[in-house]
């Protein structure tokens, strides 16, 4: 299950931690745009290394935010990134939930 | 409001990305030039409809495979609902466009006749092109894309007034001269792309020979 954070018990705001991560935010946004992308290609956009964009790639993947597909090109290995239904629906839940923190700050 | 913006421009930057390469204006070029020797079979149309609609997709894709995805990675995108705009324009213009024609036509007492539609066939497909360039342009975001839309229509007028015999040859040098165009434009950008991003050596080979 996703960590979740609140601001205080009476007005308790949601924000998705797995998401709200820098770099996993990174992804996920550029996942939420495309049907699907490879490591290549993600990698490009979201400036992470290898290392980097797999940990995370992992773990949205345990949360059941993507669906990772693996295949060889070429006899070589190409991994591609869907976003799931679930991950849709988190990320638009986390749109809200920070849209709503900062709809509450005075101007 | 802002965070919609922002994907909107995510969005923007990945349709970009796949358009660098330069197959979309290749195509339209090879799409323009070959249309013409319609007029010296039609039943070239057949053929070529049923190689756009089945065959062009792969190809298209196979090519990418070769030259594109290794250089700047695989993605693919969503395909939403066209925005309203783009059929609401192009259609709207045509229709007064060809309104505005029949009735002059209609007013001089005459009969429309194959002349007469190859005449001003030019005119019509450049406001015809209107549609793509909307299109591009509500995909990328950059007002460049008005311009095939604007130029195409603006040559396809001036050759439509221009007189012709036989009048085919107006609409061939139409067709052909922005086949060639956008051919020429395709090219220039592959070449750049290729210049400008070499072959990435895939992270995960280097991986999966440790």
């Amino acid at each position: 299950m996703p960590e979740v954070s609140s601001e205080d018990s009476s007005h308790p705001i949601e924000i998705d931690r797995l998401i709200h991560e820098p770099a996993r935010l990174q992804i996920m946004t550029q996942l939420y745009v495309v049907e699907e992308a490879d490591f290549l290609f993600l990698m490009r956009k979201t400036g992470l290394t290898w290392g980097n964009l797999s940990s995370h790639m992992s773990r949205l993947e345990a949360a059941g935010y993507i669906e990772i597909k693996k295949e060889f090109l070429d006899k070589k290995p190409h991994t591609i990134l869907r976003m799931t239904a679930n991950g849709r629906a988190a990320f638009n839940d986390y749109q809200a939930a920070i849209r709503k923190v900062f709809a509450d700050l005075p101007r | 409001m802002n965070e919609e913006k922002k994907l909107k421009s995510v969005e923007r930057e990945s349709f970009l990305e796949l358009m660098q390469d330069g197959f979309t204006e290749i195509l339209a070029g090879m799409i323009f030039l070959v249309f013409p020797a319609f007029f010296l079979e039609p039943g070239f149309l057949f053929i070529f409809v049923i190689f756009y609609i089945i065959f062009m997709p792969q190809v298209v894709e196979a090519i990418r495979r070769k030259y594109t995805y290794p250089r700047i990675g695989y993605v693919k995108l969503r395909e939403g609902t066209p925005p309203k705009l783009t059929l609401e324009i192009p259609v709207a213009v045509l229709i007064i466009f060809v309104t505005i024609i029949a009735v002059l036509y209609i007013a001089s007492m005459g009969v429309i006749d194959r002349l007469f539609i190859m005449k001003w066939m030019p005119a019509v497909f450049g406001f015809i092109m209107w549609g793509p360039s909307l299109y591009l342009k509500d995909k990328t975001g950059q007002n460049r894309y008005y311009l095939p839309g604007a130029l195409m229509s603006l040559t396809g007028v001036v050759i439509s007034l221009a007189d012709f015999l036989p009048a085919e040859l107006g609409t061939s040098i139409f067709m052909n001269g922005w086949g060639l165009a956008f051919t020429i434009l395709g090219l220039v950008r592959f070449l750049l792309f290729i210049r400008k991003y070499p072959v990435a050596g895939s992270p995960e080979d280097a991986r999966s020979e440790q």
